[in-house]
């Protein structure tokens, strides 16, 4: 769904942009946080530390005092020793701190008996104790708390150790050394006072130490050891080897700083479990020891996690409020745009009725429901004219589509399939409907009509005057007249009721197929061109009579052509000879002739198609102007090539009775020839001499000499005869029959021989063809052999 | 091309025709009539046998020689046509003007 999809995308586009700005901040506002935390963290640290570093050294400062305070007494009066020690288990029990005090002297110093002389004060449970040191087994002269100092000539803390000897326990030892004046007055080292340091006390003021939840100081030795730490087991190891067992990496290099006495706040892994932590860790200057305070990271940050929990949180719900916010607010903003969506889909089909909401604000939604409004406006009435155009333009096309109906229409459907004639004929339009025509027809079997015209004008009034001619030249051309004098008629009849003035080009023709003998009227059209046998190529001469229809009353004029066997006329009209190519050149005549020339051996439909083909190559492409038409007709006279073949007879008698005798003697010849049985023979004979007697009697009004014909023609077992003369029209097959029922005495016997003629024969048929009179009959054949 | 000849019986005069009877020779039979009946020989049979063909003028001719024949109450019989002749006459109408017979001897008992 399409809105949705907006909303929800400017939703997820703005959400995209506030996560971003969004974690910037957060990003920033966490390391600044972060950043602020570690900062107060570490100063709280340092804070703590000092703290604590101060009651620490506190506590040694208090523990130190006591051999500096002996040191003191004994160095000026040496008999005060006995003072001095109650001095020492004064200041042993006073301290909580110190643990127990030891005055030790040098060899043979205190009395030169003793070697050792070492007094030694401690607490124990009971109270004050007091011991002497030194022995065979326990050489203190030897020991680190004697030693060092009377090397150093300074007071020394030492390590943490486990004094066995001494007070049983883990301790350190404080020692000072004194000193006395030899006789010249040179200080000369005397002893060393100590006082020892429980660790479970101090420890007990590192263990006081709490930062934040589980963050504790510890205390580390000058080498490492650990001094105080609120688990115990790590008493005296090396804080290095606590990490359980491991050794190495960044803990050893900070424990190093540590033990330089450096003050820092480090990242470091907790020596008991790993747990990324702080350290703060600052030097006891008097003792050269260290304190760490060591916290867990997360407990530093606990603030800040919980502070940005609680951002995230809110983060989240207001992003998610936001997108609702979004999601609603773009919906009511995109609630206009489905409107217009749905009117769109409406007006795409076709539904232009669907009103489109009025926005009052001024906003673009506003805007552009206006626009769309005043579109939809525009585009009715767009449809509305286009609507009007198409269907004039459609009136237009389908007037030109009928004019070309009608044209079509007027062709002949079929060419005729004879032996004494090809003839074929091409009509190729133009777009615009041009008016061409080609016709032709059979008058008679043996008198074949053709024409080709070209009317003036385009479209359906054209078509329809094309029609009219087309009509009027087959209802009055015939064979009783001429073929001008039918031409005329037609003319007349054009003229009349011809408002447009358009008048028509038309060449008409009727060829003799019996003698070959072409009969033309000329009308204003291009005359043919003849195509001989020799195949020489000549146009016709006619003489020229005025284009139809323009005139009543005009002189037409008929001339006649020899045709001889295998000659051809080609007609056509000037959308050949005018035809034009890409630079405007004319077909022209002399083309056509060029073309044709020695062309005689084709037959008519090979011989349109050359002539299309060149006229085509010609044009090569541009559009063609005019109709081109073309009839070819060629001439094989039907009884030469029926004599060829063997399947035809022809006799000419003059018309003298006596020439019956002739009938019968060719009958003969011909049924000796063709197989004819006697019977057939013997009837075709009475046939013929009827006839024949009949036109010799009767046909001539005047006494001269005249031919008649006899043709006989076999096709299959069917024998057609045709006699032909050339006297008065009498219709045989009308004539008034004998009347052959009568008596005797009524008997009118001059039909006889009619009658005679149309029994004996299967088919009879009179014509008058022109100046002649044909008797056709034919006659089933039964071969003898 | 014809011939004919005459054959006097007591009860009629036989002719008989031998070829064509057309219109070129038909003159030849109408003279021939006209000799017979000149000899006022009334009953006349002609005997077709050897008559191949016949038109409408040996017709004509025919018929003329029954009227006349009639007229003086004789008798023009014909026997023994050949099938194509019995056709023409059948055509014609003419089988129920004539006498015609199958043969010249059935024709001779007729008289």
């Amino acid at each position: 769904m399409k809105i949705r999809g907006l909303a929800l995308r400017y939703s997820i586009f703005f959400l995209a942009g506030i996560l971003f700005v969004f974690t910037a901040a957060f990003l920033y506002l966490f390391t600044f946080s972060s950043r602020i935390f570690r900062d107060e963290g570490e100063k709280d640290a340092a804070n703590f530390s000092a703290l604590v570093i101060s009651r620490i050294e506190n506590a040694l400062n208090r523990v130190e005092s006591v051999p500096q305070t002996l040191k003191v007494a004994i160095q000026d009066d040496r008999a005060n020793f006995g003072e001095a020690e109650r001095l020492l288990a004064l200041l042993v029990e006073e301290n909580p701190y110190a643990f127990g005090s030891c005055i030790a002297f040098e060899p043979y110093s205190f009395c030169k008996d003793s070697l050792y002389y070492a007094s030694y004060l401690y607490e124990s449970a009971g109270g004050i104790r007091h011991k002497y040191l030194g022995g065979k087994k326990y050489n203190y002269f030897e020991r680190d708390w004697y030693r060092v100092p009377k090397e150093t000539g300074k007071p020394q803390w030492s390590e943490p150790y486990y004094d066995e000897g001494g007070g049983d326990t883990l301790m350190c030892t404080y020692s000072v050394p004194f000193f006395t004046r030899d006789k010249k007055g040179k200080e000369v080292f005397h002893g060393v006072i100590t006082v020892d340091i429980s660790l479970t006390e101090l420890a007990k003021i590192v263990t006081s130490v709490k930062l934040y939840k589980t963050g504790y100081g510890f205390l580390l030795s000058q080498q490492g050891k650990v001094i105080a730490s609120p688990d115990p087991s790590f008493i005296f190891k090396d804080i290095r080897d606590t990490k359980r067992g491991k050794r190495g990496g960044d803990t050893d290099s900070i424990i190093k700083l540590m033990l330089s006495g450096k003050t820092g706040f480090v990242r470091i892994s907790s020596f008991d479990s790993d747990e990324p932590s702080w350290l703060y860790f600052a030097p006891l200057s008097s003792t050269g020891w260290s304190f760490g305070l060591i916290f867990p990271r997360e407990e530093l940050f606990s603030s800040v996690y919980s502070l940005i929990n609680g951002v995230m949180l809110v983060f989240v719900f207001s992003v998610l409020a936001m997108i609702l916010v979004t999601i609603l607010v773009t919906r009511k903003f995109i609630k206009p745009i489905r409107q217009l969506v749905k009117v769109t889909q409406r007006m795409g089909h076709g539904d232009f009725s669907v009103p489109i909401p009025i926005y009052r604000s001024n906003d673009e939604i506003a805007q552009l429901a206006n626009s769309f409004s005043l579109m939809k406006e525009e585009l009715v009435d767009y449809i509305h004219n286009l609507k009007e155009a198409t269907v004039a333009k459609e009136k237009i096309e389908s007037e030109l589509k009928v004019a070309h109906t009608i044209q079509m229409g007027l062709l002949p459907s079929r060419f005729p399939d004879r032996t004494d004639l090809d003839l074929y004929a091409r009509l190729i339009p133009a777009k615009a409907v041009g008016g061409d025509l080609y016709d032709f027809f059979f008058l008679d079997d043996d008198h074949l009509f053709f024409a080709i015209g070209d009317v003036s004008g385009k479209g359906v009034p054209a078509s329809l005057f094309m029609t009219l001619t087309r009509t009027l030249i087959r209802s009055y051309v015939s064979l009783e007249k001429p073929l001008s004098r039918s031409i005329d008629r037609v003319n007349d009849e054009l003229c009349k009721e011809n408002p447009n003035y358009i008048f028509v080009t038309f060449l008409t023709g009727i060829l003799d197929l019996k003698t070959g003998i072409a009969g033309f009227c000329n009308s204003g059209h291009n005359p043919p061109v003849l195509l001989k046998r020799d195949g020489t190529v000549e146009f016709v001469n006619l003489s020229v009579n005025v284009p139809l229809g323009i005139k009543e009353n005009m002189v037409f004029n008929t001339d006649y052509v020899q045709m001889e066997e295998g000659d051809q006329f080609i007609l056509y009209t000037d959308g050949i000879t005018e035809a034009t190519d890409a630079s405007d050149a004319l077909y022209s005549e002399g083309r056509l002739i060029r073309l044709l020339d020695r062309k005689s051996g084709l037959d008519a439909p090979t011989l349109t198609q050359e002539i299309i083909i060149d006229i085509e190559k010609f044009a090569a492409g541009t559009e063609q102007a005019d109709d081109i038409t073309l009839l070819v007709l060629k001439y094989r006279p039907r009884v030469n090539f029926c004599i060829e073949s063997g399947n035809c007879y022809s006799l000419k008698l003059k018309n003298r009775v006596e020439e019956v005798a002739r009938v019968e003697s060719e009958l003969n010849v011909l049924s000796e020839r063709w197989g004819l049985d006697d019977d057939l023979t013997g009837k075709l004979n009475l046939v013929i001499e009827e006839v024949f007697t009949n036109i010799v009697f009767y046909a001539y009004n005047d006494s001269s000499e005249h031919d008649v014909w006899i043709y006989f023609e076999r096709s299959g077992d069917e024998l057609k005869v045709t006699i032909k003369d050339d006297g008065k029209p009498f219709n045989i097959v009308s004539s008034v029959n004998a009347d052959v029922t009568s008596d005797m005495e009524d008997r009118n016997i001059g039909g006889l021989g009619i009658h005679f003629v149309k029994e004996f024969t299967d088919t009879l048929e009179y014509r008058r063809a022109g100046q002649f009179n044909e008797v056709i009959f034919t006659k089933r054949v039964n071969h003898t052999r | 091309m014809m011939d004919l000849t005459e054959e006097k019986t007591n009860k009629c005069l036989v002719l008989t025709i031998n070829g064509r009877l057309d219109t070129v020779n038909y003159g030849v039979l109408e003279a021939k009539l006209a000799d017979i009946l000149d000899r006022r020989e009334y009953n006349i049979l002609m005997d077709f046998t050897g008559l191949e063909y016949i038109s409408s003028s040996g017709l004509r001719i025919l018929l003329i020689g029954l009227k006349k024949v009639s007229h003086h109450n004789g008798r023009f019989a014909l026997s023994s046509l050949q099938p194509n002749i019995a056709e023409v006459f059948r055509i014609s109408g003419f089988v129920s003007i004539f006498d015609i017979y199958p043969t010249k001897e059935e024709a001779l008992k007729s008289f």
